[in-house]
């Protein structure tokens, strides 16, 4: 008798554990996987702003910083979040450092964007080797790194920043509005 | 089965012995090809960085190039992106479960599978309604028992066993040190990435991403390097010293080929020195096919020589054991005609008859018994004990229990001092126990 209970339940048994796991497993972004990153000390990049001076991320030290990845050609995500950018940059001209990353983008394409959405004044990097996207770890823009003032990378956004994301991760940084 | 486990364990070594073919080791953008084959391009869907087109994918590329002509190792320069990226990176799943769970799934299933096969033999017997042999009652039965279940675990532990020996060499982490006349070849490389350096530069500058002062650093920048790399093509560089970690692969390898070749070996010996036959198959088992196997070559052999002489009563006789001695309906079906004719050589063979009526008895066909006692009768006569103990029998068996009683009774009283006494006076009192009234006991 309990051999034939066992062969009843073995169909549940071995059903639903698959079924949960395609149905919680299909529904996941593939791209959502925690960065390596996060408790880790940025790394260290260097590059040539889009007015042409050199920047370093030695440049962001002492502050919490801002890494925005992103690209004139990635509309609209890149637009959504630009005001959220912005806002964030005026409500910390000092306590906050900010980059952009340029991702597979030209300089002329950046400027455009720039011009047609508003400068919020903080450097743009090009980086037309791929090096520093790739020493982050990025998958495509837009993608933002929350970094405190030690230097420790603290979170990273995939896709583009609201507003209430914006404001939770700078309170975690210690910046309260 | 030994002939499926030697097959078996000749394909362990085989692929124990392709293990151990010494490789070439691989220059410096074979490795760089294998690498980037098992990285996932970042910014594609399902392709790796080798089959990619994408600037990530290219300055992947380039970066594991640079990393391995700088001198690291393959695990490490895969270890550079894992710390980047996470372990999403690699295409290949670095965890041992995700290689080992489809193995252990198919051999489970196998597991059950012949397990399931085995024990679905249990049903065969039915045709026959009770084998009259205890070995064969035994060949039956053992192959649905428990202690085949263990063998198969055995089988299948001894066969992961081996598997994982053979296998552990090949699942190693493999790490070429770059090959010393590589060199040449790196440096060549390095240079020629200097140089795609250049043209991205120039690139940039026409497509407007560079202002001037920007233009004139990083042109400087990357001419300083293809000078530098220019410089090296030709002078020999010293890189580390060749990897050891080759020797402990190789000798767990020689191991399991050794492994491998001894079973083999042992599979091929005959009993009792060697492994071959038996070794594992259960003894009774074994004990009752042998039997099988006689009883067989008896029966060949009685059959030829009945072949020169088919008159001979002698080998009927013996034939008619060999086939009575057999478990199925047929052997019993085959048994009886042999005596059949054999009476119809010899009338008044009393023996022949015995073994008729009884093979009859056995296959539970109660009219031919009932009609070979009465052929029997007719040569035997009344005075005969046979006639009263096979009716008696016959009565019993088909239900009859006031008539077995009463049958039992006259040949007891015709053969009181019989050796089949004592067993027709038990036979006796089990119908009369199912008798409705009670009846006298015999003399009584």
């Amino acid at each position: 008798m309990p051999i034939q209970l066992l062969r009843w339940a073995a169909v549940p048994l071995i059903v639903v554990p698959l079924a949960w796991l395609l149905f919680t497993g299909l529904g996941n972004d593939p791209r959502d996987i925690p960065s390596p990153l996060i408790g880790k000390p940025l790394p260290a990049f260097a590059g040539t702003t889009l007015d042409g001076t050199p920047f370093s991320s030695a440049d962001l030290a002492g502050r919490p910083a801002i890494i925005n990845v992103w690209a004139s050609w990635c509309i609209p995500a890149c637009v959504d979040e630009h005001p959220v950018l912005m806002a964030a940059a005026a409500a910390y001209p000092e306590q906050l450092a900010m980059v952009g990353i340029l991702y597979q983008d030209t300089a002329d394409g950046a400027r455009s964007f720039l011009a047609r959405y508003g400068d919020g004044g903080w450097p743009n990097v090009l980086d037309a080797s791929g090096r520093i996207t790739v020493d982050l770890g990025v998958t495509g823009p837009p993608e933002t790194f929350f970094v405190d003032a030690a230097g420790i990378v603290r979170a990273r956004h995939l896709g583009p920043l609201t507003a209430e994301a914006m404001a939770e991760q700078l309170a975690a940084l210690g910046l309260e509005p | 089965m030994p002939m499926a486990m030697a097959a078996l364990v000749a394909l362990g070594a085989l692929v124990a012995l392709e293990a151990l073919r010494p490789r070439a080791e691989l220059t410096i953008a074979e490795q760089a090809h294998q690498i980037t084959a098992e990285l996932r391009c970042p910014d594609c869907q399902s392709l790796s960085v080798a089959e990619s087109q994408t600037a990530a994918a290219a300055a992947i590329r380039a970066q594991v190039v640079e990393l391995l002509t700088a001198g690291r190792s393959p695990d490490e320069v895969r270890q550079h992106f894992v710390d980047r990226y996470g372990e999403w990176i690699l295409l290949a799943p670095a965890a041992p479960i995700a290689w080992w769970l489809p193995v252990i799934v198919v051999a489970a299933g196998i597991g059950l599978l012949a397990a399931w096969l085995r024990g679905g033999r249990g049903g065969a017997p039915e045709t026959v309604p009770a084998p009259p042999d205890e070995a064969a009652r035994r060949l039956v039965g053992w192959s649905s028992s428990m202690p085949d279940l263990v063998q198969w675990a055995l089988l299948a532990v001894l066969g992961l066993l081996t598997g994982g020996v053979i296998a552990w060499p090949l699942l190693r982490p493999r790490a070429p040190a770059p090959r010393a006349d590589s060199d040449q070849e790196a440096q060549e490389l390095r240079h020629r990435i200097a140089l795609e350096a250049l043209l991205d530069v120039e690139a940039d500058r026409r497509a407007g991403s560079l202002d001037d002062a920007a233009y004139a650093r990083e042109r400087a920048e990357a001419e300083e390097r293809a000078a530098l790399t220019l410089a090296r093509v030709g002078t020999p560089r010293e890189g580390p010293a060749p990897s050891r970690s080759g020797d402990g692969r190789r000798a767990a390898g020689w191991l399991g080929a050794a492994l491998a070749v001894a079973l083999l070996v042992g599979f091929a010996l005959p009993r009792p020195a060697g492994l071959a036959e038996q070794t594992l198959i259960n003894q009774p088992l074994a004990d009752a096919q042998a039997r099988e196997a006689d009883r067989q070559a008896e029966i060949e052999r009685l059959l030829t020589a009945l072949e020169a002489d088919p008159l001979d009563a002698e080998l009927l006789s013996d034939l008619a054991d060999a086939y009575l001695a057999g478990a199925t309906a047929m052997d019993l079906k085959l048994g009886a005609v042999v005596l059949q004719y054999l009476i119809g050589l010899e009338p008044e063979n009393g023996s022949a008859y015995r073994r008729l009526i009884s093979a009859y008895i056995t296959a539970g066909d109660w009219t031919d018994a009932q009609a070979a006692t009465d052929s029997y009768a007719a040569v035997a006569g009344d005075g005969e004990p046979d006639i009263p103990f096979f009716r008696g029998l016959i009565a019993l068996r088909s239900g009859d229990k006031a008539a077995a009683v009463r049958l039992f009774d006259s040949f007891l009283l015709l053969a009181p001092h019989d050796q089949r006494s004592p067993m027709v006076i038990n036979l006796r009192a089990q119908a009369a126990a199912q008798l409705p009234s009670p009846s006298p006991s015999p003399g009584g």
